[in-house]
């Protein structure tokens, strides 16, 4: 379909080189409930991608120039298990399609590559063995980091580790001595101590790159000014209702003082 | 005369495993049961079972067969009948093992004592008689020993110069002697075998006395010359019968007053009531055994307006009535007129019936004991909400008998409602850990009775196991700019080397106060409540496909659409966005392009916002 405003268009570059004119076609989604993004590029008769590159795509309102460009994704990655798939037809150029995720989905499943003891005061080790002592399972080689004496402070420095700037918004609470499993990511390691004050965690993101949980008891707020759709620039409407689950009971364990 | 089986189970259990070597193993073991169905009640009663035991090759070890003879169903059994068969060699039989039977038992049961025409006599007296082959060993002789043996048994002391014959003191049921293993399976062993009819007889002797029965058992063992074994006397009381109570009980006086505490609710006393003899010159007072309490509801606000004070529910569309979704107005009736409208049903009531359906509202709230010689009872009713106006009355009870209610009181009520209020319990474990046990509150959208317990059946129970948070308190708000501001909660000092300092700024066991709550409670509050927080996704996802292309999108924008008004139905969900003019929040979106000309990417393809309710 043939847009009404003819001037939007996209760009895409491949290791800072700008390869949209042999881009067929072009994808950009974020999925429902999730912080990333992803994009999808057809390319025609064109076998050059190279491994592990760098993508980033910009899409403008006016592609005469790259002034009001903005990124829409920022060091696009593509997966080795999803690196490219061909189609090819007979009497038609072959084409190629590939699937980059941006900067966020390599963040949410980035790993710590040992464990990590996390301990409100300094590193002595009295503390240390506090924290070890409490750990089921195994724990291998493992670094220290110190002064984490309360949930904000853990959740920043995980997050800020993977490389995502986070704002917490639910209580705070002093933490004890504790060991992080270097089987999770460190953002599954953050969300698993806010959950007892995000039940389901209310997540924003911002294009700053930063996520936002906000406090499933406040009243919700919003990112940025309200817009205003007008009914012209409507073409469909689809709804799915969603089951909202009940909480009857809540049984919080407290491990014995430490 | 005797029931008959009428149905009939078969069980064979064979997965056994295989025996080792020199051991006789198992290979199955074969119930056989009959049972007669009694029409009446259904229930089946057991008149034959045949269990059969076979070793590893198939030969039968033991086979009991039972049988219980009734006179009729529901009544005790006049009879009881066993036999057990056996593969095994008998001594002093020269046939070697083959399959006899070895011991058959019959025991005849006695009913009397009320009820004993009827049937349903449940004290029996009973004669036990068991017959059988019983084992005997012979005397060894000097003929029947070898040298060897000789010389063996004078080491051990033993006579052998006696005269040849039974020794009447080794005589033991067959029975039994083959599961002690007393048996030698020898052709020539000194053992020998005779049945005996009876050789064991039990009966009881019971003397029927107006307060008890005495009973005796008198068991006799028809081997050994001794007196008969006289167990007892046992004595066995009889039930004491009920006296109705020939004077009317008289009502107690109930007072009351409504608690203006939080979490509270009226608080009823009841007292004195119960029954005066006048038999003699002194007056007996019996107090009354227990109260039970009536409560009406003279009036009481919406539980939907005021029983939700958190504002933690939304309305469950299944409670509510769905609004009409469509009509059809175009048809007409069969005369071609306007078509009636659809039809509703209003009123339950007969046709023709105009008077108001009765309802009986006074309810029992509570039965309460009395401990108390003239007679006292207090309880707090916590199922009320506030400014509702309730009344209340009671009446004292004796065995079955109670009085007639006593003098009406009527509360109202102003305290805060208790059915929207959470419910928070500390319990300490022996080592030190806590569990806070947090009970949502009733949710007045619900359907179904809440009980004066407030604990409906309804919803999920979230465990959380924060191992690694340790929690130590709720220490501040999250948000800089004031949005989340939640008083902090002190529960200690400073985790790291508080050791047991902490335990006692949290032991729940110190005596709180009404209108104090231990720190513990508050940190389970503020768990709680965001775990009772109104889900906060969407109750309804919308796609909202664009003509124009968006840029600059984050999750989280909200979104209106003030000029649509589509109606989309989803179940009985409606998106009428002319009229709700909610925001919406924006949860993703999909964005595709394709090339139009040589040198630009520029054609939209489509644009699709993902929507839901923030």
């Amino acid at each position: 379909m043939s847009s009404a405003l003819a001037k939007f268009g996209a760009t895409v570059y491949m290791n800072r080189r700008d390869v949209t004119p042999w881009v067929q076609s072009l994808k950009i989604e974020q999925p429902r409930r999730c912080l990333y993004r992803y994009f999808e590029a057809t390319f025609a008769g064109w076998s050059a991608v190279e491994e592990g590159a760098r993508w980033d795509v910009f899409a403008t309102y006016d592609p005469g120039t790259t002034d009001r460009a903005e990124l829409v994704i920022r060091n696009g990655f593509v997966p080795y298990d999803r690196e490219r798939s061909m189609a090819v037809a007979r009497g038609t150029q072959p084409t190629l399609t590939v699937r980059g995720y941006d900067l966020t989905w390599r963040a949410l499943r980035l790993r710590p590559a040992s464990t990590i003891v996390m301990l409100p005061g300094s590193a002595d080790v009295a503390s240390v063995e506090a924290a070890l002592r409490e750990h089921s399972g195994p724990v291998g080689r493992y670094i220290t980091w110190a002064h984490m004496d309360s949930m904000h402070a853990a959740v920043t420095a995980l997050c800020n580790r993977a490389g995502l700037n986070v704002s917490t918004q639910v209580p705070n609470h002093a933490l004890a001595p504790y060991v992080v499993d270097p089987a999770k990511s460190y953002w599954d390691a953050a969300l698993e101590l806010v959950a007892p004050f995000a039940p389901n965690p209310v997540i924003y993101r911002r294009s700053d790159n930063t996520i936002v949980i906000a406090d499933p008891a406040s009243a919700p707020y919003q990112l940025g000014r309200t817009m205003e759709l007008p009914e012209q620039l409507i073409k469909a409407a689809r709804g799915l209702p969603i089951k909202h689950r009940r909480t009857k009971r809540v049984l919080v364990r407290v491990p014995p003082w430490r | 005369m005797s029931l008959e089986p009428t149905e009939w189970t078969e069980e064979l259990f064979d997965a056994f495993a295989a025996p080792d070597n020199f051991c006789q193993g198992l290979q199955s073991i074969y119930v056989k049961a009959g049972y007669y169905k009694d029409m009446g009640t259904g229930e089946p009663i057991l008149i034959e079972s045949t269990k059969i035991i076979r070793d590893a090759l198939g030969i039968i070890i033991r086979k009991d067969i039972e049988r219980y003879d009734y006179r009729r169903a529901g009544a005790p059994p006049d009879r009881y009948h066993r036999e057990t068969w056996s593969t095994c060699r008998i001594p002093g039989f020269p046939t070697g093992a083959t399959l006899k039977k070895i011991n058959e038992e019959t025991t005849r049961f006695y009913c009397f004592g009320a009820g004993l025409m009827a049937g349903g006599g449940k004290q029996l007296a009973r004669l036990r008689e068991v017959a059988g082959y019983v084992c005997y060993d012979k005397h060894p002789t000097d003929a029947a020993v070898s040298a060897d043996g000789l010389a063996r048994l004078a080491a051990r002391g033993m006579n052998t110069a006696g005269p040849a014959g039974l020794v009447v003191d080794s005589a033991r049921p067959l029975i039994q002697a083959l599961g002690e293993g007393t048996v030698i399976d020898q052709t020539d062993a000194p053992q020998t075998a005779v049945w005996l009819d009876p050789y064991w007889t039990e009966r009881d002797l019971v003397l029927d006395e107006p307060d008890k029965r005495t009973t005796w058992v008198v068991s006799k063992d028809h081997t050994r010359d001794a007196l008969p074994d006289i167990e007892g006397p046992i004595f066995t009381p009889k039930p004491g019968w009920r006296y109705r109570l020939p004077v009317p009980i008289d009502p107690p006086t109930l007072a009351g007053r409504a608690l203006d505490v939080t979490d509270a609710g009226n608080q009823l006393t009841i007292s004195g009531g119960g029954a005066t003899l006048h038999a003699t010159d002194n007056p007996v007072h019996i107090p009354p055994e227990r109260y039970r309490l009536e409560r009406r509801v003279v009036s009481e606000p919406s539980r939907s307006a005021s029983g939700d004070p958190l504002g933690l529910w939304d309305p469950d569309p299944v409670a509510t009535e769905p609004s009409t979704l469509w009509s059809e107005s175009g048809a007409t009736d069969y005369a071609g007129g306007a078509s009636s409208s659809t039809p509703a049903q209003t009123g339950y009531s007969e046709p023709g019936d105009t008077s108001e359906p009765t309802v009986e509202d006074w309810t029992v709230v509570a039965e309460l004991r009395n401990e108390t010689d003239p007679g006292q009872a207090s309880w707090v009713d916590p199922d009320v909400l506030s400014s509702g106006e309730y009344s209340y009355r009671a009446r004292a009870i004796i065995g079955e008998e109670e009085s007639e209610p006593s003098n009406t009181v009527t509360l109202a009520y102003a305290g805060t409602s208790t059915s929207g209020m959470m419910r928070v319990r500390v319990r300490r474990a022996h080592d030190g850990s806590l569990e806070l046990d947090i009970l949502a509150p009733v949710d007045p959208h619900l359907p179904g009775p809440t009980g004066t317990d407030d604990v409906l059946d309804y919803g999920e129970t979230v465990i959380l196991d924060p191992v690694h948070a340790a929690v130590a308190g709720v220490t501040g708000a999250g948000a800089t700019d004031g949005d989340t501001v939640i008083d902090p909660v002190d529960l200690g000092d400073d985790i790291v080397g508080s050791g047991d300092d902490a335990l006692g700024l949290l032991d729940p066991e110190l005596p709180a106060d009404d209108t104090e709550t231990t720190d513990a409670e508050e940190l389970a509050e503020e768990i709680a409540l965001r775990q009772f927080a109104r889900d906060q996704e969407a109750g309804l996802e919308v796609d909202i496909t664009l003509t124009h292309p968006l840029l600059g999108l984050e999750r989280g924008q909200w979104i209106q659409l003030p000029a649509i008004d589509w109606k989309t139905l989803g179940n009985d969900l409606i998106i009428s966005t002319a009229i709700d003019t909610d925001p919406w929040m924006i949860d993703g979106f999909s964005l595709g392009l394709s090339r139009t000309s040589e040198s630009e990417l520029s054609g939209l393809d489509s644009m699709v916002l993902y929507l839901v309710e923030p």
